[in-house]
């Protein structure tokens, strides 16, 4: 069973580079920069697709912790973080006396135990059918929110969920983040509304910081290399004694905590949850994100997040009428870029940048190729 | 009796669209998460050209060379260059899908639309009052079946198609190529899905994201009757097809429950009998 | 005493046919065993059976008295049995060294991994490469890299299947060196060989298979000259016979 993973031989290149440390230094530059951005950037409809940018770089590295390190490629990934904003979204609906949070908390707990329940019957499976199960299973629960209509809202979704500046934590954060890189009196002179913005902007990038860095800290320290070498050869690792099961669930429930973790915090930046949060779109959406930033990196999908999400909610926009009126057009843009990229370059985009921030410059097989070369 | 009848007629479609799906895989090793497209290929093709006047039984033939045309292209552009890796098939035929689906949502919109019947009026078999189109439906699907079923049992084109699937490398030793046989089978099977989608577009509902239900459903299928095995297909489409009826008709909002249970098939097989009813052992 | 390992009637069924029937022998502590047999004698399968990757029909097999058919793979090599594969399997994208970090992580081995990584790696004589991806090594190297692995799981009892299988004469010398001095250091070893000469030289004792059953077991002359050896084995294999002929 373990001999479907017939990788392609690599011929040549140092792929073993992408496993080094990314450079330090470097990478902490990219939270300071985005944390000092918002004083130069007065334009508020880019900051907020910029913190929309950052949760999806939740979505992508909580994916590629489970697809991109352990080779369980997961196409339904929207399930974990739907779940997760679906939760927080129920709170605010039928007990909004609790805390912002706590609902948090329980998005994630209940995000977890979804991976568990779909981890468990996917252990065995690889490639096509892990794909095809937690396809179906995150489609199935697009259905559910028709089912709980009166609940959940079908595809009205649930409107009126309690904002990040609601919470007893993040709000009192947010603020006092806005205040300290653009001083009390900036902060206070804007509109209420500019002022969330700046809230939400610093709320998702401290939960991205910490997510990704914790991520990154697993996936470049020794439990990463474990979780590596199943997606290497599950049979050589259990010939190394690497407990299979534990590894692979555990991975399975962390990459769903984490995208729970910041589906909820989505739902709260955004103050509402519709079906977008379940859908195929999204799920695909995180896919073309990791293959265009690398998977298996952390980083590169990090990095491709803020790329992929930029052009869609901002960029494109400004670019052409016919995605304004066509929102849909974005989504098959992609998809049309991701099948033309695998079919040309099936490696991803980032990775060589990624080697010039690990200070070693030699060009290197990129990351993009465990997505495709693993079964 | 509703549910015997009709969980028939839908058996007989679902069975057209998993068919495809399960041979392609036998085939080809192919996993085509587009399967469900070439059903709404079909369907929308089929509306399209009966919104243009022109007659029915034309519109239908488009419908079902759309979805062919469609299964060649995706052969040959998508998934012939990435055809040996695997994960890579998979994505990118989940981002035809998705491609797909946004290229119908920007000429057709989001809403629901219906083909018109191909036949009018409404006959009572068993007692069981049905639209003719309905009927139509079924029996143009079990022909199809079978005949499909004959070709691969009697013909040597057929056999040629169960040799790849069973034995790949025996296959080529006596000169079959399979990526020509994966062509083939793909616009088979992508042929036949979409006449699917003709069958039921007059009674059934027309949305950009119609294709994943079938998709799930030939899933629950090719995972109940086992890999590649014809059989197999064939008496797990029944299955679900029934349990598809059976489900819209007793149970409390059925009809927006079948996917959902389809899902617990789906778990429910991969953790008890991971091999399917029939079938060899699952990867 | 108990012995190290112990295989009791060891039966591998696969439908109608037996792959391993009733096999049975013990390994003692340090002793280093051959096994051997034509293909399709079985030896792949009982290897299989001893190492927890397959499981056996019936029988048992224990190390130090206790049974290892309960246990699931991982804790069959945490209890001290490691095994390396035929066809190498090497994490080819991880560096030489993290290969072999693995099974140390995994051990919750005390202290810098990454130096005890590469004390396994002198072991076998593979320090020079620990940086390199393992996807550029050579044959020789990648045999080398799976015994490396192997041994960094802390095994009493190490099995190796085919370890010169795709060597050329040079490497297979090389190779034997680095075993050698593995029973050396105490090292138990299990070695499934096609190439008899070549094995001869490094163990004490050989097993003989055919048709899924020990045929001879003792030292490795007598079992060379076995009747039944020659007849079940040598006789219908003489790229076997000639390399046996060379000794």
């Amino acid at each position: 069973m373990t001999d479907t993973a017939a990788h392609a031989k690599p011929s040549a290149g140092s792929r073993a580079k992408r496993f080094l440390k990314p450079n330090v230094v470097l990478l902490a530059l990219i939270p300071l920069f985005l944390l000092y951005l918002p004083r130069f950037v007065e334009n508020t409809t880019l900051l907020q697709a910029i913190s929309v940018a950052t949760i999806f770089v939740m979505f992508a590295a909580s994916w590629d912790i489970l697809s991109g390190y352990t080779g369980q490629v997961s196409f339904g990934h929207a399930a974990f973080i739907g779940t997760g904003a679906y939760t927080v979204a129920l709170f605010s609906k039928y007990e909004p006396g609790v805390s912002n949070e706590l609902a948090l908390l329980a998005g994630v707990l209940v995000a977890a135990l979804l991976g568990v329940a779909i981890g468990v019957p996917c252990l065995r499976l690889k490639g096509p059918y892990l794909a095809l199960a937690t396809l179906s299973v995150a489609g199935a629960l697009v259905q559910i929110t028709f089912i709980y209509k009166e609940q959940l809202g079908g595809e009205d979704g649930i409107a009126g969920v309690k904002n990040v500046q609601d919470g007893a934590v993040t709000g009192p954060l947010g603020e006092g983040l806005s205040k300290l890189v653009l001083g009390p009196l900036t902060f206070g002179g804007k509109s209420p509304f500019d002022q969330y913005i700046y809230v939400s902007y610093f709320v998702a990038l401290l939960a991205m910081v910490l997510v990704v860095g914790g991520l990154m800290l697993l996936g470049y320290g020794k439990r990463g290399l474990v979780l590596r070498s199943i997606q290497q050869d599950e049979a050589a690792a259990e010939a190394a004694g690497v407990p299979l099961t534990r590894y692979k669930l555990a991975a399975f429930v962390l990459s769903a905590a984490c995208a729970g973790f910041a589906g909820g915090l989505y739902a709260q930046i955004r103050g509402t949850v519709a079906l977008d949060l379940l859908s195929v779109d999204l799920s695909l959406l995180i896919i073309i994100i990791a293959a265009f930033g690398g998977a298996g990196s952390i980083i590169g999908p990090a990095i491709g997040a803020y790329a992929v999400i930029l052009l869609q909610n901002y960029y494109l926009d400004r670019a052409s009428d016919v995605f304004v009126e066509h929102p849909e057009l974005k989504i098959g843009s992609f998809a049309l870029l991701l099948i033309v990229v695998l079919i040309v370059a099936p490696r991803g985009l980032v990775p060589p940048l990624l080697q010039r921030l690990s200070g070693r410059g030699s060009p290197s097989r990129a990351a993009g190729a465990a997505l495709t070369e693993s079964a | 009796m509703d549910v015997l009848v009709q969980g028939a007629i839908t058996s007989a479609t679902i069975a057209l669209v998993a068919l495809g799906f399960s041979l392609v895989y036998g085939v080809g090793g192919i996993v085509n998460l587009a399967h469900g497209s070439f059903f709404m290929i079909g369907a929308y093709a089929a509306y399209a050209a009966s919104e243009a006047d022109m007659p029915l039984l034309v519109a239908a033939v488009i419908g079902v060379a759309a979805a062919m045309l469609a299964g060649v292209l995706l052969d040959r552009l998508v998934i012939a260059p990435i055809r040996h890796q695997e994960v890579a098939v998979l994505i990118a035929t989940l981002a035809v899908a998705i491609l797909v689906q946004s290229g119908v949502q920007f000429f057709f919109g989001g809403l629901e639309r219906q083909l018109p019947g191909f036949v009018e009026g409404s006959v009572s078999i068993f007692g069981v009052d049905l639209r003719q189109t309905e009927l139509l439906a079924g029996l143009m699907a079990l022909v199809t079946i079978v005949v499909v079923l004959l070709v691969l049992t009697r013909s040597p084109a057929g056999r040629m198609v169960r040799a790849v699937a069973e034995d790949e490398e025996a296959a080529v030793l006596v000169g079959v190529r399979p990526e020509r046989v994966t062509l083939y089978v793909l616009a088979i099977g992508a042929g036949l899905a979409g006449l699917a989608g003709v069958l039921v577009a007059p009674y059934g509902v027309l949305t950009p994201t119609m294709w994943l239900l079938p998709l799930t459903q030939a899933f629950a299928i090719v995972i109940l009757g086992g890999l590649g095995s014809i059989q197999g297909t064939v008496l797990a489409s029944v299955v679900i097809g029934f349990l598809d009826r059976f489900v819209a008709f007793n149970v409390k909002d059925g009809g927006i429950k079948i996917g959902l249970v389809t899902v617990a098939v789906i778990l429910a097989t991969l953790v008890l009998r991971p091999q399917g009813l029939l079938g060899k052992v699952a990867r | 005493m108990t012995a190290l390992l112990e295989a009791e009637a060891v039966t591998r069924r696969f439908g109608g046919l037996t792959a391993v029937n009733e096999v049975s022998f013990t390994v003692e502590q340090g002793a280093a065993v051959g096994l051997i047999g034509a293909n399709g004698a079985g030896k792949t399968t009982l290897f299989n059976c001893l190492t927890g990757f397959d499981k056996p029909t019936s029988g048992d097999v224990r190390l130090r008295g206790k049974s290892l058919l309960k246990l699931p793979r991982h804790k069959v090599v945490g209890s001290g049995v490691a095994r390396t594969f035929q066809i190498v399997k090497p994490f080819p994208d991880l560096p030489v060294l993290a290969n072999v970090m693995v099974p140390l992580i995994v051990r919750r081995t005390k202290g810098d991994v990454k130096a005890e990584a590469l004390k396994v790696l002198q072991r076998v004589g593979l320090a020079h490469r620990a940086a390199s991806p393992s996807s550029q090594l050579s044959e020789g190297d990648l045999k080398r890299l799976e015994m490396a692995r192997a041994l960094a799981t802390g095994p009493e009892l190490l099995l190796l299947d085919e370890p010169f299988a795709g060597l050329s004469t040079n490497e297979i010398g090389v190779l034997s060196e680095t075993i050698n001095q593995l029973k050396a250091d105490g090292v138990t070893l299990v070695i499934v060989e096609h190439k008899i000469g070549s094995l001869l030289a490094l163990v004490d004792r050989v097993i003989a298979m055919d048709q899924g059953r020990v045929i001879a077991d003792g030292e490795p002359e007598a079992v060379m000259r076995d009747p039944a050896v020659v007849r079940a084995y040598l006789g219908g294999d003489p790229e076997a016979q000639e390399e046996a002929g060379h000794e």
